[in-house]
């Protein structure tokens, strides 16, 4: 790399910048607590071997780097604290509900259900995501309202449809909390006022900046692992990259998905981003999900109207919306009707599948410091919660 | 264990690119052996099997493919891969889809090559490379492959060159979401759109023959796209003649959507220029400048619809506009050589006095008299300006020619290139007039702009100009390394 070409040099700098945002993620990886002290070192090995790797190897298409990371670099104490308040039901006006309950660990942080369940057994309008690789989004929500993790955390927390918490009421059950408190002044130190609902927002994001899913079996395939997915895998994969599917092109490398909003024709009253912003020419439009962790993450659609992938490919592959009566200009142009055999479909499923990687999935604490349960069953409007 | 397993197995993959020869490179890497200077070549015969070729070589292979037909749809994620058509005569390699196959080629290997192939009867495209870092499509004959011939998307520094399309269903070429690209002496035609550049900056759109298609050749900024602006394209010396084809496309796809009868189209895209083309019975528009349209724009508020700083000179647009779409009369009254939305900023036109205006009338371009070359040297991608490293060997490119055209040195020395033309020129490992990836890859070099190598090891580096490979003067020059 000694020569000073421009092409050389271009792409000497992408490797920098791809082995500087992985490094980065896998130090702060091996910073936070929730990895004890003997992950500290294999980290720190596999920094050097993945830097080294990418110093070394000519790029390739599949292996792009990530977006940097938005926001506040996470300390391991507001980790600690957010993960803390994330499985605690404080959080919720009548103590029932936390994070967690919406955002369940085992199920990549989405609840199995087609739309949410808010306070008091209220079912909500629309599908929870997941927060695998949130820390990468440039806007939140299914309506792309929330430009930061710390404002999304403040609008289920005060919806009063969803957590229903009044900021000052909060703010006061909080202070009342020994660890509370001290963990607060710890993580804020130097604050006027280290215990406020700001600070609780960053706290959480903090914790959800640490929630990276970079390494699938998809992952060490694009990195040069030829045997990493399977035989109908890797067709999948090639037929997600086909123009006749058009899939990579709105769920794009690395992250699968993209920083717009896009409409598919899933037929719904919803406005989405319409709505949010009042915009008409917008109605229809919803946010691009990631589809890491996506088997885990059904139903599937703004609304969890589709309750398998393969019901999703087979809605893309007769035009989305189009046959169902959805006007056309809120249907994105690149969704059409396409051929692809039913084996065809299955591979693409399979490969669907080999996008899993929950190795951050956090622990889930045994108590929270309000000493309220942790992932009660709840009772839903019309039906006992069936899988505490 | 597992993320640490997975890093122990990148480290042999990593291992093996360093053996990787021919790659852009490798010939100075320490340690490397001489005879790895020697890029890996296989062939595949008649009746065998291309993807598993593909599937057994190393990074930095090149795959020769005797003339044959090969009913396969290839996956390149492999750096570095060659594919070479073997022409003799009339004869070359055919991959046919038979109408059941989705893709030619879908190559994600950075970089990548494919030169003397037939490809026919897909569902959905040609060759697509996607986030590919140096793109190098040359001599393909691409027909009825679904909706793209050739689709490079989300790259960088592309090259498509002498390569025919027909008969597919949107964009016979295709650049999208990239950065640098040189499209030249194609010819295209029976196509919905002949040639689109959308969302892309600096792409160089020069000497292509775009006929019969609905639309001949699109500048183009659309929404939905992460890329958001397309500026820089230099369009020039191309033809634009008869592209009255009824459009065929989907009709709820924008390109789709287009009347018949337009020569060359910019929507959206900023500092555009349009020189020296000849866009003639064109029965529509046969050069437009407009916005993108208010229901496309509004769904993607960070984007800036308006066509800014374009220029449209010197062009021979003449003829066109006799048998407007309804559509285009409905916009503009009737059909024109040129016409313009009123829209933008700092856009402007020099025509012939004879050429039919429609819509708003749009400004002169200043009378300033540029040098030869001039205008074509303030676009292109590549190089900055730099001076001739002390102790380096000095190649000039002048007259169309390389000189010296065949060069001694030792072994350890650099040799840099001066482009003193007015023109643009690469240096481009190649042999004969076929380019090849190799440790020459220059950027375009504008005039007055330099590229410089080292030279490890000794050998024989041939190498020609990409855009002038047809000059007797710009290819099979040689280094010879002592």
């Amino acid at each position: 790399m000694a020569q000073p070409a421009p092409p050389d040099a271009a792409l000497a700098a992408r490797r920098d910048r791809r082995s500087a945002v992985r490094a980065r993620v896998v130090a702060g990886g091996a910073r936070f607590p929730r990895r004890g002290p003997d992950r500290v070192g294999r980290g720190s090995r596999l920094a050097l071997a993945v830097v080294a790797a990418a110093c070394l190897a000519p790029s390739t298409g599949l292996d792009r780097p990530f977006p940097p990371l938005r926001g506040e670099t996470p300390t391991p104490a507001r980790v600690e604290l957010g993960r803390l308040l994330f499985f605690d039901p404080v959080l919720s006006a009548d103590g029932t509900l936390s994070c967690a309950h919406c955002h369940r660990p085992e199920l990549a942080f989405t609840d199995g259900r087609a739309t949410a369940v808010g306070a008091g057994g209220v079912v909500l309008a629309r599908n929870v995501p997941t927060l695998y690789n949130a820390a990468f989004k440039d806007a939140l929500f299914w309506d792309r309202r929330a430009g930061s993790l710390e404002a999304q955390v403040l609008g289920p927390l005060l919806a009063p449809d969803e957590m229903a918490a009044d900021p000052a009421t909060l703010a006061a059950r909080l202070a009342a909390v020994p660890e509370y408190a001290r963990r607060f002044a710890a993580a804020f130190a130097g604050e006027a006022e280290p215990l406020s609902i700001g600070n609780l927002a960053r706290a959480i994001a903090a914790f959800e900046r640490t929630l990276l899913s970079q390494d699938s079996r998809y992952d060490r395939y694009a990195r040069g692992d030829r045997a990493a997915l399977t035989p109908a895998e890797r067709r999948g994969l090639t037929l997600f990259r086909s123009l006749n599917t058009r899939c990579f092109e709105c769920h794009q490398l690395p992250t699968f998905e993209a920083p717009l909003a896009m409409g598919i024709g899933v037929p719904s009253p919803d406005r989405g981003v319409g709505g949010a912003h009042g915009r008409p020419g917008q109605d229809g439009l919803f946010a691009i999900p990631t589809l890491r962790n996506v088997a885990r993450t059904a139903p599937y659609m703004h609304d969890g109207s589709f309750a398998t992938l393969e019901e999703v490919v087979d809605f893309y592959r007769r035009g989305g919306g189009r046959p169902l009566g959805v006007e056309p200009g809120r249907i994105h142009e690149h969704v059409r009707p396409f051929e692809i055999g039913d084996d065809e479909a299955r591979d693409l499923v399979a490969f669907l599948r080999a996008l899993g990687d929950e190795s951050a999935r956090p622990a889930t604490p045994a108590r929270v410091p309000s000493g309220l349960p942790v992932l009660a069953a709840r009772r839903i409007a019309s039906h006992e919660e069936s899988r505490p | 264990m597992r993320i640490l397993s997975s890093a122990i197995r990148t480290v042999p993959f990593a291992s093996a690119l360093l053996l990787g020869a021919g790659l852009a490179g490798a010939d100075e890497m320490p340690g490397a052996a001489a005879g790895a200077a020697v890029p890996a070549v296989v062939r595949v015969a008649s009746g065998g099997s291309i993807a598993e070729a593909i599937e057994q070589a190393p990074p930095g292979t090149t795959i020769e493919v005797e003339p044959g037909v090969y009913h396969e749809a290839l996956t390149v994620d492999t750096p570095g891969i060659t594919l070479r058509g073997l022409v003799r005569g009339e004869a070359r390699p055919v991959l046919d889809g038979w109408g059941e196959l989705n893709d030619g080629v879908i190559a994600s290997g950075s970089p990548f090559a494919m030169t003397g192939f037939r490809i026919q009867h897909y569902k959905g495209n040609g060759v697509s490379a996607q986030g590919v870092d140096g793109v190098v499509l040359s001599d393909l004959v691409v027909d009825d492959t679904g909706l793209y011939g050739v689709y490079p998307v989300q790259s960088r520094n592309i090259t498509v060159t002498h390569t025919t399309v027909t008969r597919v269903v949107d964009a016979a070429i295709y650049v999208g979401e990239s950065n640098g690209a040189l499209v030249a002496w194609n010819e295209v035609h029976h196509n919905v759109a002949g040639i689109e550049i959308e969302n892309t900056n600096d792409a160089v759109v020069r000497d292509n023959l775009a006929y019969e298609n609905t639309a001949g050749i699109l500048v183009f900024v659309l929404p939905g796209k992460r890329q958001k602006e397309g500026k820089r394209t230099r369009v020039f010396r191309n033809w634009s003649l008869r592209n009255n084809t009824p459009n065929f496309g989907d009709p709820n796809s924008i390109v789709g959507q287009l009347p018949q009868g337009l020569g060359i189209v910019v929507t959206g895209a900023d500092d555009t220029v349009i020189e020296d083309n000849v866009v003639k019975d064109n029965e529509s528009v046969g050069i437009s400048v407009s916005r993108l349209a208010k229901e496309q724009a509004q769904k993607d508020e960070r984007l800036e619809p308006f066509a800014d700083h374009n220029r449209v000179r010197f062009n021979y647009v003449l003829d066109n506009g006799r048998n407007p779409h309804p559509f285009v009369v409905e916009q503009i009254g009737a059909g024109a050589d040129f016409a313009w939305d009123g829209t933008g900023e700092g856009n402007c036109e020099s025509l012939p006095d004879q050429a039919v205006r429609g819509g708003a009338t749009l400004p002169a371009c200043p009378e300033v008299a540029p040098a030869p070359g001039a205008a074509e040297e303030s676009a292109l991608p590549g190089a900055a300006p730099a001076a001739v490293p002390e102790g380096s060997a000095v190649v000039r490119i002048q007259g169309m020619r390389y000189q010296p055209k065949h060069l001694t040195i030792d072994a350890g020395q650099t040799v840099t290139w001066v482009n003193e033309d007015g023109v643009t020129h690469t240096v481009t490992s190649g042999r004969g007039t076929t380019p090849v990836l190799g440790p020459l890859a220059s950027p375009f070099l504008a005039k007055g702009e330099v590229w410089s190598h080292t030279f490890a090891e000794p050998g024989s580096y041939e190498y020609l100009c990409l855009p002038h490979v047809g000059q007797v003067g710009m290819r099979e020059a040689t280094i010879t390394v002592q």
